[in-house]
């Protein structure tokens, strides 16, 4: 481990609080939706109630939208093909290239499994990579299995909103989606299409919800499960 | 009436890959991308249409693949018939809760066809038939045939009733498609006794899972 892997990054603390606060004006947009003034409120009061909550929105979308075009620019040209887990740990940043690939790989598998406004933060994935490396080397067997672990005990996805269209229980969202984007990291690459993989593996995780969530922190549960999919992709 | 055999055997569905398709076939995204190719070109072929369950398919294929895994001979003289267990297990899995519904159905169907008959049954049918018959073509340079009873009426019904009552049974229907002599007591079992692969082989060149033991 050198000094160098522990160096806070200061970029990922932007972009993570930007997407803290885009975050946030997304959840306050979609309260203010969900909040009928007419329903609880006579008039006069429900129609100032009415103004008051669209000029809430209007300043939270303008929020949502500014935020997001500063990660846009922040993040231009910063991204490249996804890579596996034994790349990311010969980079030179490989701090920062792993936490910006778990990023984008946890958007993907989120939106898959229908809980795309949860929050997901690199900083807990740099954090989560660093304990990893601490207790291990990358080529021993049960690394995806702590590295999983340690993803989820730093909450790198937090806030999962409990609705009736996820495909799964807001408080199974984070270990389903976590374990798709491990996988995605050791499983076998060819030529295919970076996102069709990482769909592959978010519908295998949440084939395997069960066992995952039952496995809890059993690393070698963990690791079998690891093993015994990770050429099946 | 389709044509089943052309269906099946010119695996139109198939994805083409680099890889050997034994292998590629436990794949989630090979398995995942052939069926549905596949399931395009029966609706081209019958007028059916239907909506895939992903969340059932990839339940399927998890339960497969545990299945053949814990099943695959040591032997190399067992691939044929491995290969031809391992097909009617897929459908076994793909049957038991069926990965796909139908959304539409052609105006002046063949009440006979077995398509009207099963029109789930049919695609998950001919895509195993079609992965069964790529690999024996890639693995042994041979083609494989279907035996008459797959056109019969009266075996879909049966087929179809069958499975109803207990999805092993559709592993033994796919031996009786294939030319084997089913095992209807445990079909879902794999000895090699019960297999007498009925596959013509074409030239003399090694078979390319001789020196290959993934």
């Amino acid at each position: 481990m050198t000094a160098d892997r522990h160096a806070q990054d200061p970029q990922t603390g932007i972009m993570d609080g930007l997407r803290t606060l885009r975050h946030v004006a997304r959840q306050v947009k979609r309260h203010t939706k969900a909040f009928g003034p007419d329903r609880v409120l006579p008039e006069p009061f429900s129609h100032q109630a009415r103004s008051m909550l669209e000029q809430v929105d209007g300043v939270t979308s303008m929020i949502g939208r500014q935020t997001e075009d500063v990660v846009r620019r922040i993040l231009k040209g910063t991204h490249g093909p996804a890579q596996s887990l034994d790349t990311l740990i010969k980079d030179r940043n490989a701090v920062e290239a792993f936490s910006r690939t778990v990023y984008s790989g946890l958007r993907t598998a989120l939106e898959q499994l229908e809980a795309k406004d949860a929050l997901v933060l690199e900083a807990a994935a740099q954090q989560a990579f660093l304990a990893t490396l601490d207790e291990m080397n990358p080529d021993q067997d049960e690394f995806s299995a702590r590295l999983y672990v340690h993803l989820l005990s730093k909450q790198v996805v937090r806030d999962v909103a409990d609705s009736d269209t996820t495909t799964a229980s807001a408080q199974d969202i984070p270990a389903i989606a976590v374990f798709a984007v491990v996988l995605w990291l050791i499983c076998d690459r060819d030529t295919t299409d970076d996102g069709e993989l990482i769909q592959a593996c978010s519908s295998l995780a949440l084939g395997l919800r069960k066992e995952i969530i039952i496995a809890g922190q059993d690393t070698a549960t963990l690791f079998r499960l690891f093993s015994e999919f990770r050429h099946h992709v | 009436m389709s044509d089943s055999s052309t269906l099946i055997t010119r695996q139109e569905g198939l994805r083409p890959t680099k890889e050997p398709l034994r292998v590629a076939v436990r794949r989630l995204r090979w398995f995942r991308a052939s069926f549905r190719s596949q399931t395009e070109v029966i609706t081209e072929n019958t007028g059916y249409g239907f909506e895939i369950l992903e969340d059932r398919l990839t339940a399927a294929f998890i339960s497969w693949l545990r299945k053949v895994e814990a099943q695959r001979p040591a032997d190399t003289a067992d691939r044929p018939a491995y290969f031809d267990f391992a097909a009617g297990l897929m459908l076994r899995e793909l049957l038991s809760d069926p990965p796909l519904r139908v959304t539409h159905r052609p105006a002046a169907p063949d009440k006979d066809a077995p398509e009207t008959i099963w029109p789930e049954g049919f695609v998950c049918t001919t895509f195993c038939l079609g992965v069964r018959a790529a690999v024996f073509a890639q693995e042994f340079d041979a083609s494989t045939r279907i035996a008459p009873e797959f056109d019969e009426a009266r075996t879909w019904w049966s087929f179809f009733e069958n499975v109803g009552e207990d999805a092993a049974r559709a592993a033994g229907f796919f031996q009786l498609f294939v030319g084997n002599e089913p095992d209807w007591l445990m079909p879902d079992v794999f000895h090699r006794a019960m297999f007498r692969t009925s596959i013509e082989t074409t030239t003399d060149k090694p078979r390319l899972s001789d020196h290959d033991p993934s």
